[in-house]
């Protein structure tokens, strides 16, 4: 079939006829007389055309010379133009300047940081002056790339990457392996390969790599089945495992590994929780079934000889449903954490000396008429008051500093720790304006928690995968064993905000 | 009517009702519905779905009017709107998948006729994301810089996921 061919079939979608007119528009908005905004590209252009040839005609000095300049004063005016930069109270040797700086990345000119910060906006951005890093950080926040500051506290790191190929038969790209690396200050250690699955994630267990992922599909009527392998620090396979427990669909949520046993959580046909025990060698000691509904699995740990494990559902806005689970894979006990005046959303779990710490944040419950008005939130229950906000009050322009200070107000990170025996979680630490994020056992057997603090934010109605967006910087909090906070950090790490 | 032509009166169209004219809804709803709806039932598979997401987008050019850019493209701009419209029905008809996942749904309702079946026929080979990109390419005959715009992806993966989609449908049709 060549592009002709299937451009006439598509054409025919032109013969459909189309619905009454009126009917359609009868339930558009009035217009609302406004200020026309006028693209200034166009009027620039030859704005700056003419004081090319001005320039060239009046000095008539180098003309080279000249033209570079101002062919660079020009990339640099469209640039600041693209990257919504602004202009005023910059000569043109500075906008040069500042241009340049940017396009090679170094970030030394001090204009630029002016130019940077004024453009982004924000609410405590740094604490102290900037360094070329934290400009670099956050222009390449500004333009989309999310840039992860190397962990210097270990130079170890681990990758892993899917490798597709053409499949002449299908006549599209497929999965061909899946490939995990060790770097050790940024240079390739080892690498192994998987044909039988896609790698989704990774845990570690003292010098073992325990790698899971799936059965590469690309038709919704094959069978998906979970995949787990483990490495050895030298990274040797020591097996490979796939687990057959017959469901249609089934995929790894969570593996605990220990010393003795590794046990996974799989969800199979998107309603059974199961746990599988393995042993060291992969094979399989114990599997239990429970038929738990639509919920996934985000996390689990463990709680002495039991686990906890963590189901959430964005389709009921369930983000803190705790169950304990015994070793045979049977629930014991079950519990929403909650509170009268807040909600809670758990994101991340880890056992250390003996309980279970829990990484979440909590936004204020709303009162029953506010419940009943954020109904229509779109599954974005945690920012409905902010919207709540922008909407009643017609405030669709709202600013970024205005729109950051609410959302700062409206979260708050909170580290949980279980109560060793029932499970029970109660709150152990706050950090206002922030989400709890990744939980870690560093390399001195400390715990460490990362704080993701709300730095910008910016509202936008029109995009289909979030409304408010924005940017965190992620600290760090360590704490020793009695619960004693030993240190806190900023990591020059930037995140994502997306609501 | 050509491109730059449907632009150009758009925009004046556009204009105008931020001036107060509401009646210039109706030129613009002349210039783009047939394109807007049609591409719609290409993406939805439905008729139904097709007009809600016309009337949507009308909606919301109505609403977001105050944001267009006078002399900018006004075509791209409502484009954008209805890609995100076509997104939000499919959402609604079927909420506890993802919109990945969503397939074309049976036909009904209106019954269609043969060549809208073909076309169909041909879609349903495609998953949603490369349905989109096809017709914004072959039959809406959008650039790879706007479809990259309208999309919210990059120009480079526009290309690709082009030359993906019609390569596997040569691929089917072959077999």
């Amino acid at each position: 079939m060549k592009k002709r061919e299937i451009r006439n079939i598509l054409k025919q979608l032109v013969d459909i006829p189309l619905p009454d007119k009126e009917k359609v528009l009868s339930a558009c908005s009035e217009p609302k007389m406004v200020e026309l905004v006028q693209i200034r590209k166009l009027k620039l252009k030859p704005l700056v055309a003419i004081s090319f040839v001005l320039v060239l005609l009046v000095l008539s000095v180098s003309a080279y010379t000249i033209a570079a300049q101002v062919r660079e004063y020009n990339e640099a005016v469209i640039f600041f133009s693209e990257y919504d930069l602004p202009i005023g109270g910059l000569t043109r040797g500075e906008i040069r300047k500042v241009y340049r700086d940017i396009r090679t990345m170094t970030f030394n000119y001090d204009k630029t940081a002016q130019v940077i910060e004024s453009a982004v906006g924000g609410y405590e951005i740094f604490q102290e002056n900037p360094t070329a890093e934290d400009l670099k950080n956050l222009w390449n926040y500004k333009n989309g790339m999310l840039f992860v500051q190397e962990r210097t506290n270990s130079p170890v790191s681990y990758k892993y990457y899917t490798v597709e190929k053409l499949n002449e038969r299908l006549g599209f790209d497929v999965h061909d392996k899946s490939v995990f690396e060790k770097y050790e200050k940024n240079e390739l250690v080892w690498q192994v390969e998987f044909r039988n699955f896609w790698i989704e994630d990774y845990v570690m267990n003292r010098d073992r790599i325990i790698v899971y992922g799936r059965l590469p599909t690309y038709s919704s009527a094959q069978k998906s089945y979970a995949w787990i392998a483990c490495i050895d620090s030298d990274g040797t396979v020591l097996w490979e495992t796939m687990l057959y427990n017959g469901f249609k669909s089934e995929y790894i949520g969570a593996v605990v590994p220990t010393d003795e046993k590794i046990a996974v959580f799989s969800r199979g046909d998107l309603r059974y929780l199961c746990l599988n025990e393995l042993d060291p060698d992969g094979e399989v000691i114990n599997f239990h079934k429970t038929d738990v509904g639509n919920y996934g699995i985000w996390n689990a740990a463990k709680l002495g000889g039991d686990y906890i494990v963590q189901l959430g559902s964005y389709m009921t806005g369930e983000y803190a449903k705790i169950i304990k689970v015994n070793s045979e894979g049977v629930i014991i006990d079950s519990f929403l954490y909650d509170s009268d005046d807040n909600y809670y959303y758990v994101r991340d779990m880890i056992e250390y000396n003996e309980h279970v710490y829990l990484s979440a944040y909590s936004v204020p419950a709303p009162d029953k008429g506010e419940k009943d008005a954020d109904k229509n939130a779109g599954g974005r229950h945690d920012i409905a008051p902010i919207l709540r906000y922008i909407f009643d009050n017609n405030r669709m322009d709202i600013s970024k500093e205005e729109l950051t200070k609410l959302v700062r107000d409206q979260f708050t990170a909170v580290l949980l720790v279980c109560d060793p025996i029932s499970g029970t979680p109660k709150e152990f630490y706050s950090v206002k304006g922030s989400l709890g994020s990744k939980l870690t056992i560093n390399d001195s057997q400390e715990l460490s928690w990362d704080v993701e603090s709300i730095t910008e934010t910016f509202f936008s109605p029109m995009t289909s995968s979030f409304t408010i967006g924005g940017a965190s910087y992620v600290y760090r909090y360590v704490f020793d064993k009695n619960g004693t906070l030993l240190s806190q950090e900023k990591t020059g790490e930037v995140v994502n905000f997306r609501r | 009517m050509r491109n730059q032509n449907i632009n150009k009166v758009c925009d004046k169209a556009m204009i105008a009702f931020l001036k107060g004219d509401k009646g210039a809804l109706g030129v613009i709803y002349d210039c783009m519905a047939k394109l807007i709806y049609s591409t719609a039932y290409g993406i939805t598979g439905s008729v139904q779905d097709a007009e809600d997401v016309l009337q949507n987008t009308m909606i919301e050019i109505s609403k977001y009017a105050h944001t267009y850019k006078a002399g900018s493209n006004p075509k791209a701009w409502m484009l954008t709107i209805a890609h995100h419209c076509s997104i939000d029905v499919i959402r609604k008809r079927k909420p506890d998948i993802p919109i990945e996942d969503s397939k074309l749904p049976e036909t009904s309702g209106t019954q269609p006729d043969f060549s809208q079946i073909e076309v169909l026929e041909l879609l349903s080979l495609l998953d949603p994301e490369e349905r989109r990109i096809l017709i914004y390419r072959l039959y809406t005959g959008l650039p790879y810089k706007q479809i990259a715009s309208v999309m919210g992806i990059s120009v480079t993966s526009a290309q690709k996921k082009y030359q993906r989609s019609v390569k596997k449908l040569k691929a089917c049709y072959k077999n």
